[in-house]
């Protein structure tokens, strides 16, 4: 098996709160991500789904060393990344970039769309001014599927998934070998979400991109994902092959997960037996001992509720966290 | 490629260069404009003595009211001097002190804006503080101990009002800035790899210009006004350079007999100011992308 590109090891990443020292209260942690271990192979795709709250943004932000990481580790091609600062974190960023979900918010309103997809090469001295750039950036907004006149327009110029392909030839400028996706379509009409997964699939077929695709939604994640891993509560509670993980998730929350998404058949659908879940995610601050599910679960035991279950491999590369099953 | 955008020759250039100007208001402009000639040429503009004063023609009404000259068109003050002379020689003082002020409050208060909104922490709370007490202190106390200690002069008036006026820029820009750090494109930038200078010069700054320059054409208004208050209290610029607020005081015992004093200077400030105002207006419009003609 190829060593993992990145790879996160028994991460953890606690928010402190303001406590209220006046009254004697204890300093309080939100566990945002809580002790969570994943790989990712080079040229792979991991889908990390939750509900808000989950975490996963978080998770994604701690990869990329965006938020201080409490305990564990993150190794990128084998190399600790967890401690970097300064001029070496500027140069890891060469190699893992981010695309948002907001198409509105994540491109200045004031550039034009070739500064802007040039910015990276100018910032990395990889070009030393515009013109320079300018066939590479021509290059970038040919491999996103953009027309070459882009180059010139405000990003106001475009639409929703216009302005997501330049934030992915923004992305890509510097040749990064893992991006982290956070929600990347969830912004976009349903129509033209389909455009941008496959433009995301297509560019890794071509450069050999490795994704982390987070988003709250399981049948985004299904069609681009060679693994799909499901956080809940700040921990991962099942990982495995995308369709082990749709046919037969073990988790019971993966279960009511891929039970929420529509069928888009309404005789099928309606002939569905669903359970919906009731209350909310629990809360990240003081969280209750045992499994984070066990006060949602339908199957809970006794032991759900002393005992956190431990990420066990169910079934050869599937794993779950799940005392009953 | 379409024949339309080939090279074109250079009157064309000229006028594409300037295009952008086309749809600016044109009476504001005009106004703007006359200003800023007359204030540069006033001292051949004048067709008297600004300073001087005769005797016989003392509180003379301007020339289409009964008794009024026309060698005087805009009437005489109570010492007989021409007050469109004056009004000419003031342009030039008020617009020099109003530009300088602006343009120092500006600087000032853009940058401190920026620094404290993107730092934050210490750093913030710092600036922050400072323009506290700025925005508390009582200027015109701090213009009579500066007028009083360096005596009043032009730099007089043009330190006072910029150390005082910065505060207001920097306050709501950096409150603009807490806004505009939070958006995806800021931290697409770090993550990029862009130096904390890059972010505010080339990401925060733009995304600010239109509140700077809706803020700094009203300032203009301000410091005409402000200066004529320091003149008053006898901390402004000296008696022989004429300015419109030293008019306007000049002629506020005599409303009630000699009107046009007051009123031409009046006007003067008001029609400045206005036209100021609504060139910004056009101005934030045309920096505003969204609304920028494709």
């Amino acid at each position: 098996m190829t060593p993992p590109l990145v790879a996160v090891d028994r991460l953890k990443v606690y928010f402190p709160l303001r406590s209220l020292a006046l009254f004697g209260g204890r300093k309080r942690v939100a566990r945002a991500v809580d002790d969570v271990t994943l790989s990712i192979a080079p040229g792979e795709t991991v889908g990390l789904v939750g509900e808000s709250g989950s975490g996963k943004t978080t998770l994604g932000r701690a990869i990329l060393r965006r938020v201080p990481v409490t305990a564990g580790t993150i190794r990128f091609r084998d190399a600790d990344i967890t401690k970097l600062e300064g001029e070496e974190l500027r140069q890891l960023r060469r190699h893992m970039q981010l695309v948002f979900q907001d198409p509105y918010g994540s491109l200045n309103p004031r550039m034009r769309v070739k500064d802007i997809v040039a910015e990276p090469l100018l910032v990395h001295g990889v070009a030393r001014d515009p013109a320079e750039a300018a066939p590479r950036v021509r290059k970038l907004l040919d491999l996103v599927g953009l027309p070459t006149d882009a180059a010139e327009r405000l990003p106001h110029a475009f639409s929703g998934g216009q302005r997501q392909r330049i934030g992915i030839a923004r992305a890509l400028a510097l040749e990064p070998e893992f991006i982290v996706a956070d929600e990347p379509v969830s912004a976009l009409d349903v129509s033209i979400r389909a455009q941008v997964v496959n433009l995301l699939q297509d560019l890794q077929a071509q450069l050999g991109l490795s994704y982390l695709f987070i988003s709250h939604d399981l049948s985004v994640v299904r069609h681009i994902s060679h693994r799909i891993a499901i956080m809940y509560g700040g921990k991962l509670v099942e990982i495995g092959p995308s369709k082990e993980v749709h046919a037969r998730p073990i988790h019971p929350y993966a279960e009511s997960l891929l039970e929420a998404v529509v069928v888009p058949d309404p005789v099928r659908e309606r002939a569905r037996a669903r359970v919906p879940l009731a209350g909310e995610t629990p809360s990240p601050i003081d969280p209750p001992p045992g499994c984070r599910f066990a006060s949602r679960c339908p199957l809970a035991q006794n032991r759900c509720r002393m005992d956190e279950p431990p990420l066990e491999e169910k079934k050869p590369g599937h794993f779950a966290a799940c005392w009953v099953r | 490629m379409d024949a339309r955008v080939l090279p074109a020759s250079k009157p064309m250039t000229l006028m594409r260069a300037f295009g952008w100007m086309k749809d600016a208001p044109k009476l504001p402009l005009a106004m703007v404009v006359l200003v800023l000639l007359v204030a540069l040429f006033a001292p051949v503009l004048t067709p008297h003595d600004p300073n001087m004063g005769v005797l016989a023609l003392q509180q003379k009404p301007p020339a289409f009211m009964e008794d009024g000259l026309f060698d005087y068109a805009l009437g005489t003050d109570r010492q007989g001097r021409d007050i469109l002379s004056r009004l000419i020689m003031g342009a030039r003082v008020s617009m020099a002190v109003a530009f300088i002020c602006v343009v120092l409050s500006v600087v000032i208060g853009t940058v401190m804006g920026l620094v404290s909104g993107y730092a934050g922490g210490t750093v913030d709370s710092v600036i922050m503080r400072i323009v506290d007490g700025t925005l508390a202190f009582p200027s015109l106390l701090l213009a009579l101990v500066f007028g009083v200690t360096a005596g009043p002069s032009f730099w007089t008036v043009v330190a006072v009002i910029g150390l005082v006026s910065w505060a207001r820029y920097a306050r709501l820009i950096r409150g603009e800035v807490l806004l505009l750090k939070e958006r995806d494109f800021v931290a697409l930038a770090r993550i990029a790899g862009c130096s904390p200078a890059r972010i505010i010069f080339v990401h925060l700054l733009p995304n600010v210009a239109n509140t700077i320059i809706v803020l700094a054409t009203l300032q203009i208004g301000n410091v005409i006004i402000t200066e004529s208050s320091l003149t008053f209290l006898g901390v402004g610029v000296p008696e022989s350079m004429p300015t419109w607020g030293r008019m306007l005081d000049d002629g506020r015992n005599l409303l009630d007999s000699a009107w046009w004093i007051s009123a031409m200077p009046g006007l003067a400030i008001i029609s400045v100011v206005l036209a100021f105002n609504s060139l910004g207006d056009w101005a934030r419009d045309v920096l505003d992308p969204k609304l920028r003609a494709l």
